[in-house]
């Protein structure tokens, strides 16, 4: 049940999710974790559980060329206001932490986040290209 | 701020030196000078990067010839009634005001490649280092028969933004239940691949919310298939079943004459007659590509895939709907795109600043009928000299109602941001 109801405020906004990672256990990160600790038990079947978190860790620990971040952001910038507020539709990303931008960066470009704009947009991301963006959107200020 | 760098730092004391032997107004003109013409979705964008990104080591102009930028973008949903005239027009005063760039208000007439310097209707002339070309399509009148600039004015394109959005408007709300609509599609390339056929959605939708049971909707295409067509016709059959007719070329053999006085378009099959014409004509790069010879047989610019430099000029870029750009579609979020990659090569030109490999981005939301929106979208990348797309995505048909209310709601977060983005 609990599950359920993360799947589905998942597909909400980023907003949406960073409230549930700052406020529940169930939280991505501490899901897949909770699965992969399951799945040691179990004889280590998971590995696909046990990737994200190992992924967002490698990138996180990259030294980003803020440059090249500014230079990507400037797309997101397209659909992601800047200065925009809560009320759109289109969450504001500028000024997130780092490890929501690429723990949610991770999920759409495994598939395991749906929008299919924000799929396509993270399939031609690098582990490279993420942590600039990150770098560079999570160091924002207006 | 960025660093200052030796060369901006031997720039100002050039200047400096200058200042003791010449009188001092020549201070401001040693900055690398970037010259922008056409404030549109390209134009105002890459204004805007190249002012925002150098921190004032560029003396950015844009010459426009309009006070305010109507978009083509949303104006559809303008027709439908889904946004006021207002909300989908913007004014060049941020631009001015907060990124201090030079707005000129003038129509430019003549590029002088040689001497790089910019001639406008009033005579006057602007010097340029680097020149952004952004003048948008221009229409192919003569390109349906008996259609004219004139007849433009009874039978509206309105596939430039502005007063010609106005006069579809107009026609649309005088239209009564029992007259119809006929529509002439445009052939390819040209400006917005979804925009006829959302444009029809809102005219249906029109004729719908008023309670017409007996008005239509036809649309003479010149081509035997269209962008989304999947999605529309989907969405046709289940909102607008009674009002919507498609017909492909092979059905209506050929638009033989318009006559927007009578309201008829002549076709091989019949004579068709509506209150409100609305004629798309064939489309080629803006008047002021041509007369720089920028263009080549197609009518619109060949340029870099790489930086979307002028395949014929180094010191000219082209943007948005004049260039041709490969795989990316014509639209206002495509020459967004271009021009953040022209305004990085050209600040990497003019002050070594990094210059990365070109990404490209386009999605194109549609609405064909209340809280039903859909998109096509794709990333692009340069490679072998050609843009091509890298990845793609496009809503399904059969999706439930609950995502297309989700996709329309992100178009007009979308909206919001992209407008922001170009003109602040």
């Amino acid at each position: 049940m609990k599950i359920r109801m993360l799947i589905s405020q998942r597909r909400n906004d980023v907003k949406n999710v960073d409230f549930i990672t700052e406020h529940s256990v169930f939280s991505s990160l501490s899901l897949a974790l909770s699965v992969a600790g399951l799945a040691l038990l179990l004889g280590g079947l998971s590995v696909k559980a046990l990737a994200n978190p190992s992924i967002v860790d490698q990138i996180l620990q990259q030294s980003p060329d803020l440059d090249y971040g500014e230079y990507l952001a400037s797309e997101c910038a397209g659909c992601h206001n800047p200065e925009g507020d809560t009320s759109s539709s289109v969450p504001v990303i500028h000024g997130l932490n780092a490890e929501k931008l690429v723990q949610a960066l991770v999920d759409y470009r495994e598939g395991e986040r749906e929008n299919s704009s924000m799929q396509d947009v993270a399939s031609n991301l690098g582990n490279e290209e993420i942590a600039a963006l990150a770098a560079y959107l999570s160091n924002y200020s207006e | 701020m960025k660093k200052m760098n030796r060369r901006h730092f031997n720039t100002l004391l050039g200047a400096g030196a200058a200042s003791m032997l010449v009188p001092l107004p020549i201070l401001g003109q040693d900055k690398p000078k970037v010259v922008v013409i056409g404030g549109g979705a390209g134009g105002a964008t890459a204004a805007r990067y190249l002012a925002k990104d150098s921190d004032g080591a560029l003396d950015v102009t844009l010459i426009e010839n309009s006070d305010t930028y109507t978009t083509c973008f949303y104006s559809n949903l303008y027709l439908g009634g889904f946004r006021d005239f207002n909300s989908i027009t913007h004014s060049y005063d941020t631009l001015a005001s907060e990124f201090g760039i030079t707005v000129v208000k003038g129509y430019a007439t003549e590029v002088d490649r040689g001497a790089q310097s910019v001639t406008l209707a009033d005579g006057s002339s602007v010097p340029y280092d680097r020149l952004i070309v952004a003048p948008g399509i221009d229409l192919i009148y003569d390109s349906v028969p008996g259609y004219s600039e004139e007849a433009a004015e009874i039978a509206p394109h309105a596939w430039q933004g502005g007063s010609q959005t106005e006069l579809l408007k107009t026609k649309m709300d005088a239209l009564e239940d029992g007259q119809n609509i006929i529509m002439v599609a445009p052939p390819n390339p040209y400006r917005c691949p979804p925009g006829p056929y959302e444009r029809a959605s809102m005219m249906a939708h029109m004729i719908k919310a008023k309670g017409f049971t007996n008005s239509r909707v036809t649309i003479l295409d010149v081509k035997p298939k269209f962008s989304k067509q999947g999605l529309f016709t989907e969405g046709w059959e289940s909102h607008y079943a009674d009002i919507i007719e498609w017909l492909s070329p092979e059905v209506h053999g050929g638009v033989i004459e318009v006559d927007a006085n009578a309201g008829t378009v002549e076709t091989d099959l019949d004579t068709f007659e509506g209150a409100v014409l609305n004629v798309i004509p064939g489309m080629k790069a803006g008047a002021i590509a041509t007369q720089a010879e920028l263009t080549n047989e197609s009518g619109f610019c060949p340029i870099d895939a790489e930086t979307m430099r002028s395949a014929v000029d180094e010191n000219i870029f082209v943007i948005g709907d004049a260039s041709i750009a490969g795989a990316m579609p014509k639209s206002g979020f495509s020459a967004n795109s271009q021009a953040k990659v022209a305004a990085m090569t050209i600040r990497g030109d003019l002050t070594d600043s990094k210059v990365f490999p070109a990404r490209y981005a386009n999605t194109c939301w549609s609405l064909i009928s209340t809280d039903n929106g859909v998109k096509v979208g794709a990333q692009y990348a340069a490679e072998n000299g050609e843009i091509v797309a890298t990845s793609k995505f496009i809503s399904e048909t059969g999706e439930d109602e609950a995502l297309r209310k989700t996709t329309y709601e992100e178009s007009i977060g979308w909206y919001d941001s992209i407008t922001a983005d170009m003109f602040g």
